[in-house]
């Protein structure tokens, strides 16, 4: 029976079987991007963050969606000055520890300050319009908080004023267990602690200015009833362990970490984890298929108990939208994914043919390419369409079918730039994708290719009318007739008189037969390439 | 081939004098007579490092960065140095890098296909505050892996420290990395000759040049009383193993507050504020947790105060 997003997140998190791979695209201010808003405007904005993670939604068909990735909300409420930017979630500038502001003097923020009420009304109201999501709340871990508000002096003080940066912990663990509440009592289901500057200390000083206050962190979460992740990301593996140890339901990390090895460690606490898709060289920059094969070298990696499919982090704004929704394809559809399995394997390493003279034969070529038509419903369906309309061609179309299972058909696929399965390539022109046209359709494209190829048989065809003569007035006559039969016709067509005796005798003609006409045709079937050995035997079949 | 655009990474700890020393570059004819770009990065600085640049005849970008995500940054960074390339706005690039980024993850983002054709990473330069560093580096990994993969060290603010303690840092510093040249300076001032004198070696590499060294904290918050003797014993065979002591202590001869920055010693009376009669920290250099713990727990007497 087919989960609802959010039982598939909640029994992942239990490290309990799933129907298929979770998914949680961490959409921030990219979900304003989609609607054209700027970052500044989206995070103001509870009525354009509300549409934007719709769209989000709609668009990536997420199980579980954060509901504000913003890093700052609290740092903000609590007197860090911030500085906005249109395309960036906005930054910290100043920090009021370091500028005068006393500890005591700071309180735990309250759910009706600055952008709390903003984010925790768009939690509710995601909530109630998506049953079936899990809603993730995201808070600002009290280390980074901690770094937020004192700034870097937090390392210095840690030898010089110990006690100072653990009564700035508690209070951050205060802020935090807050904003837990606001975000649970709004609806979320998970709360993820974000808390990246983590990755500069190591396992000792984590334990000391860490552990102590995410274990009550978690605890509060889970007296709530509600689940936790604990968001790292950066130079983080040597902190994996003990993060493991501060009871939170899941890691999750970025590319900077390998999943193997937080795979293994979290295992071994029986605990849920995620990640780890690249954010910059793939998603942002990259293309559909290296989304996809990204994605398939996590899922294969993480396996299949308690992984999470997620980006390393927030998701930049400008990351083209169709990087996620490949993503969403593959995890959605298994047969998608096994084409982009298929072709991530071999593409790396395969050869290219150079097929750019390929389907200049006389015969229109009809080329399939499937996962195979014996086990795959739509590639099935494909090759009976090209099957039953080949007949009314009567020779004149001749169609194969490319199994990518094989290795040639795959390195014959990439060659033509086939990306999708099932796709119909007419005479190398990639014409149906990953779509089975009506018989008529395909009729009329093999069709439109066929007077293609009329014509420009007709524009390259080259002749030569050689007339084998004597001296004498038979000579004359077929001269004066074939001069007029092209002159009549309007033909490119080169007149050549020859009477040499070899070069008579080199047509195979001897000079008791003359007059005689032999026509001599060219074919233009390459101009500055070297064709390939499969694409000359397709020339000469047709000799 | 065009020639490809010199990058030159300033790194190290916020506070260690980068943009000050950035300021004396830009006056440096080896700097200031090419076409320049600077690209100015600080955690939690926005805006705030860009105006302590002095103004001059060079393309300044900032990274103003929400996110504080290592990743991110990254992609601000690709954005900066694919304008530069484009626009061809530079022969010359220096790069302030965040004392919280690591230096490795920039040459990760140059070796992206695009980038290597166009960028050199021509030095790695790392700063290191002589006041500061041995407090900072136990607890910030980058304070630590900015030296090893550095292609050059600048101690700076050597006017605040004594001759001992620069030296000694010097000994510490040059076992974190071999390989690269180090130079003392006040004020950011480095002359042309040492930056022309320096070879980059790529960043995941250098990082495996020389092994890591443990640098254990240990604390102590008690009661009890140290025998003044074994103490002395202790920091003398732990001489090239502390790098920072800094607490109250209750020696059977009297209770002071003691200090040591690498191997410098000094005494004070005692400050107030603490719990315990003892409350000290250190910092230890190249020793294990477990030892230097044990050392300094030998040489407590066992009666406690009254």
């Amino acid at each position: 029976m087919t989960m609802t997003g959010k039982e598939r997140i909640k029994k992942a998190f239990n490290c309990e079987t799933t129907d298929r791979v979770p998914w949680v695209p961490f959409v921030g201010c990219h979900a304003g991007a989609l609607l054209g808003y700027t970052a500044e405007e989206f995070f103001k904005s509870e009525e354009k963050m509300i549409r934007g993670v719709q769209k989000a939604i709609q668009m990536y068909q997420p199980d579980g969606i954060p509901v504000a990735f913003d890093l700052q909300i609290e740092a903000e409420v609590l007197g860090c000055d911030i500085a906005w930017a249109d395309d960036n979630p906005p930054a910290v500038i100043s920090h009021p520890l370091a500028n005068g502001t006393k500890l005591e003097d700071l309180k735990v923020p309250t759910a009706d300050q600055g952008r709390i009420k903003i984010v925790t009304e768009v939690a509710r109201k995601l909530c109630q319009a998506n049953p079936d999501i899990a809603l993730y709340g995201l808070i600002t871990g009290p280390f980074t908080l901690g770094l937020h508000l004192l700034g870097t002096d937090i390392f210095l003080k840690m030898f010089d004023e110990n006690a100072y940066v653990k009564k700035l912990m508690t209070f951050c663990k205060d802020v935090c267990i807050a904003m837990s509440k606001f975000y649970l009592d709004a609806g979320c289901d998970i709360i993820a602690v974000v808390d990246p500057m983590t990755s500069q200390i190591g396992p000792a000083q984590f334990k000391e200015f860490v552990t102590p206050y995410m274990i009550e962190i978690f605890e509060y979460v889970r007296q709530q009833g509600g689940l936790s992740s604990f968001f790292v990301c950066g130079h983080a593996q040597q902190n994996i362990a003990v993060m493991c140890e501060t009871r939170c339901d899941n890691i999750s990390i970025d590319e900077n970490i390998p999943l193997d090895y937080v795979r293994d460690e979290c295992l071994k606490h029986n605990m849920s984890f995620g990640g780890n898709l690249q954010l910059t060289t793939v998603l942002l920059l990259g293309k559909e298929i290296d989304a996809q094969k990204n994605a398939i070298a996590c899922i294969e990696i993480a396996g299949e108990k308690g992984f999470i499919l997620a980006p390393g982090c927030d998701v930049p704004y400008a990351t083209p939208p169709a990087n996620l929704q490949a993503v969403a394809e593959i995890v959605c559809d298994e047969y998608k994914r096994q084409v982009a399995k298929t072709i991530a394997v071999e593409e790396s390493s395969q050869m290219k043919l150079d097929l750019a003279e390929y389907g200049q034969a006389d015969k229109v070529i009809v080329d399939i390419i499937t996962l195979d038509s014996e086990a795959c419903a739509p590639c099935q369906y494909m090759v009976d369409a090209v099957r039953k309309i080949a007949p009314e061609f009567d020779g004149i179309v001749q169609w194969r079918e490319h199994k990518i299972k094989y290795r040639e058909s795959l390195v014959f696929m990439a060659s033509l730039m086939v990306r999708n399965i099932p796709t119909i390539c007419i005479d190398g022109q990639i014409t149906f994708v990953s779509r089975i046209p009506p018989k008529h359709e395909l009729i009329a494209a093999i069709q439109d290719r066929i007077n293609d190829k009329f014509r420009m048989r007709i524009q390259q065809r080259k002749a030569v009318i050689n007339i084998l003569s004597g001296d004498d007035e038979h000579t004359k006559m077929v001269q004066g007739n074939v001069a007029k039969a092209v002159q009549e016709l309007g033909a490119d067509v080169d007149i050549e008189n020859i009477s040499d005796p070899e070069i008579i005798a080199s047509f195979g003609i001897f000079p008791a037969q003359c007059p005689a006409i032999v026509m001599t045709q060219y074919q233009m079937k390459s101009i500055k390439r070297v064709p390939e050995v499969v694409v000359i035997k397709e020339w000469i079949k047709n000799l | 081939m065009a020639k490809k655009i010199d990058i030159w990474l300033l790194s190290g700890y916020l506070g260690s004098g980068k943009t000050t020393a950035l300021n004396q570059l830009l006056k440096q004819p080896m700097f200031a007579d090419g076409r320049l770009a600077l690209i100015i990065n600080e955690f939690g600085k926005v805006g705030v490092d860009g105006k302590l640049i002095d103004e001059g005849d060079y393309a300044k970008f900032e990274i103003n960065k929400g996110s504080i995500f290592c990743i991110c940054t990254k992609t601000d960074l690709l954005k900066i140095f694919s304008n530069i390339i484009d626009n061809d706005l530079a022969d010359t690039v220096i790069v302030e890098v965040s004392g919280v980024a690591e230096p490795s993850d920039i040459e990760q983002l140059i070796t992206e296909d695009y980038l290597v054709q166009k960028l050199n990473v021509r030095a790695n330069l790392c700063f290191v505050d002589a006041v500061n560093y041995t407090k900072v580096s136990a607890f910030m990994k980058n304070a630590v892996m900015g030296v090893r993969v550095a292609d050059g060290i600048i101690i700076n603010k050597t006017d605040l420290v004594s001759e001992t303690i620069i030296k000694d840092l010097k000994d510490r510093l040059n076992q974190l990395n071999d390989r690269a040249p180090i130079v003392s300076t006040s004020f950011g001032k480095i002359d042309d000759g040492f930056l022309d004198s320096l070879n980059h070696v790529p960043a995941s590499k250098a990082a495996c040049l020389c092994p890591p060294l443990e640098m254990p904290v240990v604390s102590f918050s008690t009661d009890r009383i140290m025998k003044r003797s074994a103490f002395e014993a202790v920091i003398m065979a732990l001489a090239d193993n502390i790098l920072r002591l800094k607490g109250n202590i209750s020696f059977d001869d009297g209770h002071r507050f003691v200090e040591m920055v690498l191997s410098e010693k000094t005494e004070t009376e005692p400050i107030e504020g603490f719990d315990k009669a003892t409350s000290f920290t250190a910092i230890g250099w190249d020793i294990e947790q477990v030892k230097l713990q044990q050392d300094f727990e030998a040489c407590f007497l066992e009666e406690e105060l009254d």
